[in-house]
């Protein structure tokens, strides 16, 4: 006896795979942020904008989720999505400024 | 004559950005586009725990490491985590690019940099370690 045809997967968990990748995203640049708050005793003017960076980012992803999430579903359903480039590119971009300020504060850090 | 594809507006093409950095093809399966966007921020996440790790090193160490031993793995995080998410973003875009133009996904040049910074940031961390047991 065979057995019954499976079901195809329903494409909008593609969707829900990339919310949660954002997610996870979200919630290492959280504890970025927290680790920052250890250095903020050191040198306030270095870090503080650092971690303004850091919790703009964390701000930026959680209040783009649901429209990022819609547009996905959307993009799904018609065939097409237009890559995010201005996500990534900002993404990216925060990550870069917070390597590179965190290797200024390692030099100019007394300690 | 224009077929009716042709003339209806490319979710995938509109925005000045978009155009300059993938400027030709055809817009690929959107499950693509979208497991081509999760490989990018998985990158992303490897360079945020390497960016992570080097403010966590400098920040949480003083007691064990000396000074130089704690700027220099620390240093050497931060510019792998910053390597890494640079890389990602160009990864991503070379690959979106392929997608659209039908051809092989680019090999990631990361892999090979990444696994031998790892390697030189062990071998930096084992010997601080040993050095101090000695």
């Amino acid at each position: 006896m065979s057995s019954p045809p499976r079901r195809p997967r329903a494409p909008d968990d593609q969707a829900e795979r990339t919310h949660l990748a954002w997610t996870r995203s979200l919630t290492g640049l959280t504890a970025c942020s927290a680790i920052l708050v250890r250095w903020l005793a050191r040198d306030v003017p270095v870090v503080a904008p650092l971690l303004v960076i850091t919790l703009g980012a964390v701000v930026a992803i959680a209040v783009t989720q649901r429209r990022r999430i819609r547009r996905q579903l959307q993009g799904l359903r018609d065939g097409v999505i237009a890559p995010d480039v201005w996500g990534c590119l900002s993404l990216t971009a925060a990550l870069v400024l917070l390597g590179v300020g965190g290797v200024a504060v390692l030099f100019l850090s007394p300690w | 004559m224009d077929t009716p594809e042709e003339d209806a507006p490319s979710p995938a093409r509109d925005g000045w950005l978009r155009r300059r950095l993938l400027p030709d093809g055809t817009d690929p399966d959107p499950r693509f586009t979208l497991a081509n966007e999760r490989t990018f921020l998985a990158w992303t996440r490897t360079a945020l725990a390497l960016v992570g790790g080097g403010l966590a090193v400098d920040a949480f160490t003083g007691e064990v490491w000396g000074r130089s031993e704690r700027k220099l793995v620390a240093l050497l995080l931060l510019a792998i985590g910053v390597v890494c998410s640079v890389g990602a973003f160009v990864h991503w875009v070379r690959s979106e690019r392929a997608m659209r133009r039908g051809v092989s996904i680019p090999v990631p040049i990361l892999v090979p940099i990444l696994t031998a910074v790892s390697v030189v940031a062990t071998l930096v961390v084992l010997a601080v370690i040993l050095r101090g047991q000695l």
